[in-house]
């Protein structure tokens, strides 16, 4: 089985769909392949949010992302693996993140997506801003986020398929 | 000199850029504190707590060395996904 690992972090548009029919295709052996979409929210009322602005520290961040799917790899056992982020400004209602796993089995899947979910909010070196027509602020992690992330670090706990 | 870049909120008071940075500053939180005397709408938010430094491409703590052939970014929180 081959294991491939694609990894892009990009302003340009971001098509789930089309990414996830060349990822089955790639990820043959799999039984299972698991996958994640992040949307931009527009939250409909007085003052919607029109887009968020990603912005990256280049080098770095595609570094960081690599050493996740490399610690994703090192937890569980999967074979195809893809990430995919934009960067720059994302319009509300537009595909902001894609993360597929292939495996096996489902479990290993459904955790390894999880997982890179949880490290792209929270330890990836990318700044969100939300901006709307009252003006931009910059978005920094929810309480949830970091509970979200202390999952991964409990030695018997979510991450292990033991 | 330095290198000198600035992510987030930080972002929004501090320019990139490089940065001769005197000779007897050795850390992380000397250079901040520098920089804070240096710029007070930089300093403004260059002092609070929850603003981390990367130094050559690994977080740093307070106590990082840093030196004149570096790259220092300094970034509020992490927000991606």
């Amino acid at each position: 089985m081959m294991a491939a690992s694609v990894i892009e972090i990009a302003p340009k548009v971001l098509k789930p769909e089309a990414l996830m029919t060349e990822f089955r295709r790639t990820a043959k052996d799999a039984g299972a392949v698991v996958s994640f979409t992040g949307i931009v929210r527009s939250e409909p009322g007085d003052d919607p949010v029109l887009a968020l602005n990603l912005q990256t520290y280049p080098g770095y961040t595609d570094r960081m992302v690599a050493d996740h799917v490399s610690s994703a790899r090192a937890r569980w056992t999967v074979t195809n693996v893809l990430v995919h982020h934009r960067t720059g400004r994302v319009e509300a209602g537009e595909a902001i993140v894609l993360v597929a796993v292939a495996a096996r089995h489902r479990q290993a899947a459904f955790l390894a997506t999880d997982y890179l979910m949880d490290q792209l909010k929270s330890r990836t070196p990318l700044w969100k801003q939300e901006i709307r027509r009252s003006g931009t602020r910059w978005i920094e992690p929810r309480g949830a986020d970091a509970d979200d992330l202390a999952r991964w670090d409990r030695p018997h706990g979510v991450g292990s398929l033991s | 000199m330095a290198n000198l870049l600035y992510f987030g909120r930080v972002s929004d008071v501090g320019v990139d850029g490089p940065v001769d940075i005197p000779s007897g500053l050795k850390t992380v939180r000397d250079l901040r504190r520098w920089l804070c005397e240096g710029d007070p709408g930089l300093g403004a938010v260059l002092r609070e707590t929850t603003i981390k430094a990367i130094v050559n491409g690994d977080i740093a703590a307070d106590d990082t060395r840093v030196s004149n052939t570096d790259e220092i970014a300094f970034f509020s929180p992490m927000s991606g996904g």
